[in-house]
């Protein structure tokens, strides 16, 4: 049935990280590489009703990262834990700079940091003074 | 860790739409924020790539070129944590036709002795200790 497939993850996603990892020349029978599928179907659910019973207890209604990166080490896989970890931080980090990102395309007045140097005169303007435009003329005209 | 290799890995291999619907199966499941979906599609990247790699280390072991699900299994019992929520989830092993030979033989060998002839001239221990029925009681003297 149809249907069937769409609770599981895509066997082609399987398939393509399985070729990844295992050995060049080596192959998978169709009946381990389902099962495959099936089993990381399952640990979708494992994870997620772990860190979902973790969110009821404390009373709230959303699954967050921290929820699942507790899940991961409350359930023995400590070994994806700190990756997982890592990740959850880079993510963080990239959704930052989208956001600062997404400020900048509206420019707003920053005032000018000031910090006056060790005798107290006021800060070198960092920003030089353009620089003047040398202007070419070319010569017309015949070679003399 | 290497920051390239980081970016390389922060692209999870599967559909978001699709382990969104999984979550969702769970009825209890309210509402999972990005950063939760994310990690998820990432763990169970993880969680694969090592199946795989386990699995194959006994296809390996065993002298196989192809992956199948006997080594599957095997590879499941040996991590402890993936076992304890995964092996009841596997398809159950093809009985074999040799366990049950086995068994037999092992039946034919453990005959109970009571199906034994007693030698002549002796008898039964069990007999000592039966419910007397033709026998005489046993006189008890009362002074």
């Amino acid at each position: 049935m149809a249907g069937e497939q769409d609770r599981l993850l895509p066997i082609a996603n399987v398939g393509r990280i399985m070729k990844q990892i295992l050995p060049p020349g080596a192959k998978i029978s169709k009946e381990a590489k389902q099962t495959m599928q099936e089993c990381a179907t399952e640990f979708i659910s494992f994870v997620t009703g772990e860190a979902s019973d973790k969110c009821h207890k404390e009373n709230r209604k959303t699954m967050n990262g921290d929820d699942m990166c507790w899940a991961l080490t409350a359930l023995g896989f400590d070994n994806y834990a700190d990756a997982i970890v890592r990740y959850l931080h880079k993510y963080r980090e990239a959704e930052r700079e989208k956001a600062i990102q997404n400020k900048a395309t509206c420019p707003q007045d920053k005032d000018e940091e000031s910090s006056e140097d060790k005798r107290g005169h006021p800060p070198q303007q960092t920003d030089e003074a353009p620089t003047p435009v040398l202007e070419f003329s070319v010569k017309k005209g015949d070679k003399s | 860790m290497a920051d390239d290799e980081a970016v390389n890995l922060i692209r999870p291999e599967f559909p978001t739409g699709r382990v969104k619907k999984i979550m969702k199966l769970d009825k209890d499941i309210n509402k999972v924020n990005s950063e939760a979906l994310f990690l998820v599609s990432c763990s169970t990247d993880l969680f694969l790539r090592f199946l795989a790699e386990r699995s194959a280390e006994v296809a390996t072991e065993k002298k196989k070129k192809t992956v199948k699900l006997d080594h599957l299994r095997t590879a499941v019992k040996r991590h402890r944590p993936t076992s304890d929520f995964l092996l009841d989830s596997l398809p159950m092993p093809a009985e074999s036709t040799q366990a049950v030979g086995r068994s037999v033989t092992d039946r034919d060998r453990s005959r109970p002795v009571a199906d034994k002839p007693a030698p002549t001239g002796t008898r039964r221990i069990d007999q000592f200790f039966c419910k007397p029925g033709n026998e005489s009681p046993i006189k008890i003297n009362d002074t």
